[in-house]
């Protein structure tokens, strides 16, 4: 098999298609925020800023969630919670085939049209009940490690995307819950 | 040499600032490439980030024996892979009945449109090739196959190309 040459109107044509396409503002943003969750870059600014901007952040996230969600208007019967968890269980061999497993899920679901909203959340964190604030730190205790948001038409729709989650595979559960928008 | 200077200050600093660089340096072009793979806004944009999560993960052990635009979209083409092996179905290799037939392109968009209609396995071949000008034997490295199936996925891929710019013509 030999392959033709292209025309010189084809090549022409290819010449002129563009080489570049800016991406959008957003992305770059949300690509440091990931690197520098995962310690691979040095979060910017003084130690002051690393704590109030991201109280900061969570509040403007917390806002932008609580306002969007009456915008986007998500439907008061179809609205499912998944969360994830993790205990000693849960191992990981490759973090950056992880990272990509789970970058993939969540695209799919993203692009699907029933991802609301996820994020992960950090090992760290505090329990508070009637025998005060404790904090959480244990690595085999099992913990909450993100949650997912979908509008789901079915149950079983909703168990689906929580069967095609990377964090099964790797001994993490996930629980699926209706909850009630008010 | 300027990719070398940016990696580099990156590697000593790790800095917010010389990431910044690096990206805006190389991403518009991964961009349209990640555009023009999955025809798709939200998967481009989650295929270039993955992407630079993998590049900065394992940009300690990048040799330099490749461009680092090569070796970043090597990157993106295996999770592009990926992706695919998880959603879609493969149509590798196709036969037009049309016999040579070369139509002639008067827009940029007619191409576009072509590129896009193409079944993946030769759209990233064609990308590869005739907008990006790698070699065979590049393409084989990025792809991880052989220098002949880049061959012979070209000779269908251009041939599936002008089948879809004939039917344009033809108004259909």
């Amino acid at each position: 098999m030999e392959i033709d040459d292209l025309t010189p109107d084809e090549r022409n044509a290819f010449k002129s298609l563009s080489n570049e396409r800016t991406p959008p503002d957003l992305l770059e943003s949300e690509i440091i925020g990931q690197l520098t969750a995962r310690k691979l870059i040095k979060a910017k600014g003084k130690k002051w800023k690393r704590i109030v901007y991201p109280v900061a952040a969570t509040f403007i996230f917390l806002l932008g969630f609580l306002v969007g969600d009456v915008e986007r208007g998500i439907n008061k019967e179809e609205a499912y919670m998944l969360i994830l968890f993790e205990d000693e269980n849960f191992h990981v061999r490759n973090s950056t085939d992880a990272a990509i497993e789970y970058g993939l899920w969540n695209a799919k679901i993203n692009h699907s049209g029933i991802l609301m909203d996820g994020q992960e959340l950090w090992n760290e964190g505090y329990r508070i009940s009637t025998n005060g604030v404790e904090k959480l730190s244990s690595a085999h205790e099992s913990r909450i490690t993100g949650y997912f948001v979908l509008e789901a038409t079915t149950e079983e729709e909703a168990i689906a995307v929580a069967r095609e989650s990377p964090h099964v595979k790797y001994g993490g559960s996930i629980q699926v819950k209706r909850f009630r928008v008010r | 040499m300027k990719d070398q200077i940016l990696v580099s200050n990156f590697i000593k600093t790790r800095s917010e600032k010389s990431f910044q660089k690096l990206y805006r340096a190389k991403t518009p072009h991964i961009y349209q490439m990640a555009l023009r793979l999955s025809q798709d806004e939200a998967i481009a944009q989650e295929l270039v980030q993955q992407m630079w999560v993998v590049a900065i993960t394992k940009i300690e052990d990048f040799q330099w024996k490749s461009e680092l635009k090569t070796w970043l979209i090597g990157i993106l083409f295996n999770l592009y892979r990926t992706l695919r092996k998880r959603g879609e179905r493969l149509v590798e290799v196709e036969e037009y009945s049309s016999e040579s037939v070369q139509p002639t392109i008067s827009t940029k968009m007619d191409l576009e449109g072509a590129i896009s209609q193409l079944p993946p396995g030769y759209r990233q071949i064609l990308i590869l090739h005739d907008i990006e000008g790698y070699k065979h034997r590049e393409i084989a490295e990025i792809l991880d196959v052989s220098e002949g199936t880049s061959k012979s996925q070209l000779f269908h891929a251009r041939k599936a190309m002008r089948e879809y710019l004939k039917d344009d013509l033809n108004g259909n």
